[in-house]
C-alpha cells in the first residue's frame, strides 16, 4: 500500500481516499495538490470502459507516463484531464499516474458508473489533512 | 508584447476563469440548434468534435514549440491555419460566434508573439478555454440513450 498524502474524492453520496504517489510522479502530485480544493463536472470516457473523466485548470507535462489499472487516478496531458479507472478498463495510453484509491473504491465506483447516464455530475476533490 | 497580444492573453484568462465555473453562452445555444431535418443531434454531436480537434491541435502545437528546430514563424503559420478552419466552422455550421471571434482573434495575437514564451503562454489559455467548452458541449450529449438508439437502428 503506497503512503504519502491523501485526497478525498467525493462524488454523488460516496466518498473515496487516494494516497498521492509522489515518488512516480511529483510534478503532477504538486500541481493538483495546490490546486484543491476542487470541484467541476464530470464525464465518462466514451470509448475506455469504466473510466470517470474531468478537466482541471492545469497545464503538466507528461511526467512518467504509465497505462492504468484499476483504481489509478491519472492525469492526461493532451486534454488537461484527471481520468479515474474505477473498474477493469482496457488501458488506451499512457498518462501521468498520480494516486492510488485506496479507501472505497466500491462505493465510488457504483456513483462513477451513474455519470454515463448522468453526464456533468459534479465530482469534489480535497486533501486529507 | 504588443497591445494586441496583451489584451487577448488577458481576454482569455478571464474566459478561462468564467469557463471553468459556468458553461458558456455559446455551447448553452447549442441545445436549440438543429440540424438537417430539424434533429438537434448531429450539430451538438459535431461541435463537441470540433472543439476536441481544436484541442488536440493546440496540444500538438504547444508540443511542437518545444522543438528547437520548429521556429516561431512556421508555429505562427500553423496556428494561422489552424484557426482560421475551425473559426469557419464555429461560426457557420454550429452558430458559436464568439468561439469563432476567440479563434480568429487569437490567431492574430499568436501572429504578433515575439518568442515562444509568449506564444506558448497565450497558447495554453485558449486549450483550457477550449478543451472546457469540450467538455461542456460533452455533458449534453445523451450518451446511453444515444447508444442504445444506435444499437436498434443497426
Amino acid at each position: 500500500m503506497p503512503s504519502g498524502r491523501k485526497i478525498v474524492l467525493e462524488i454523488g453520496k460516496e466518498r473515496a481516499i487516494a494516497v498521492l504517489l509522489d515518488d512516480q510522479a511529483p510534478k503532477t502530485c504538486d500541481a493538483i495538490w495546490n490546486a484543491l480544493p476542487y470541484e467541476t463536472e464530470s464525464i465518462s470516457a466514451v470509448i475506455c470502459q469504466h473510466e470517470l473523466i474531468f478537466m482541471m485548470p492545469l497545464i503538466i507535462d507528461m511526467e512518467n507516463p504509465k497505462f492504468p489499472t484499476v483504481g489509478d487516478i491519472g492525469y492526461w496531458c493532451p486534454r488537461q484531464c484527471v481520468n479515474i479507472w474505477y473498474d477493469k478498463t482496457e488501458p488506451l495510453g499512457l498518462t501521468n499516474l498520480f494516486a492510488k484509491i485506496v479507501e472505497n473504491l466500491d462505493g465510488f465506483a457504483k456513483e462513477a458508473k451513474k455519470v454515463w447516464k448522468n453526464p456533468g455530475t459534479r465530482v469534489k476533490l480535497y486533501r486529507l489533512e | 508584447m504588443s497591445r494586441t497580444y496583451e489584451k487577448t492573453l488577458e481576454r482569455l484568462k478571464v474566459l478561462v476563469q468564467e469557463t471553468f465555473k459556468e458553461m458558456p453562452e455559446d455551447v448553452k445555444n447549442l441545445k436549440t440548434l438543429t440540424g438537417a431535418f430539424g434533429y438537434r443531434a448531429a450539430p451538438t454531436i459535431l461541435a463537441m468534435e470540433e472543439s476536441r480537434a481544436v484541442a488536440d491541435e493546440l496540444w500538438y502545437l504547444r508540443e511542437l514549440c518545444k522543438k528547437e528546430s520548429v521556429g516561431l514563424d512556421c508555429l505562427k503559420e500553423a496556428a494561422k491555419v489552424i484557426l482560421e478552419l475551425r473559426s469557419l466552422r464555429f461560426e457557420g455550421w454550429y452558430k458559436m460566434k464568439s468561439t469563432a471571434n476567440l479563434l480568429r482573434d487569437s490567431a492574430k495575437a499568436l501572429a504578433e508573439s515575439t518568442d515562444k514564451t509568449e506564444y506558448k503562454n497565450l497558447l495554453e489559455q485558449l486549450m483550457l478555454y477550449i478543451g472546457k467548452q469540450n467538455v461542456w458541449i460533452e455533458t449534453m450529449v445523451p450518451w446511453d440513450a444515444l447508444s442504445k438508439a444506435f444499437e436498434k437502428a443497426r
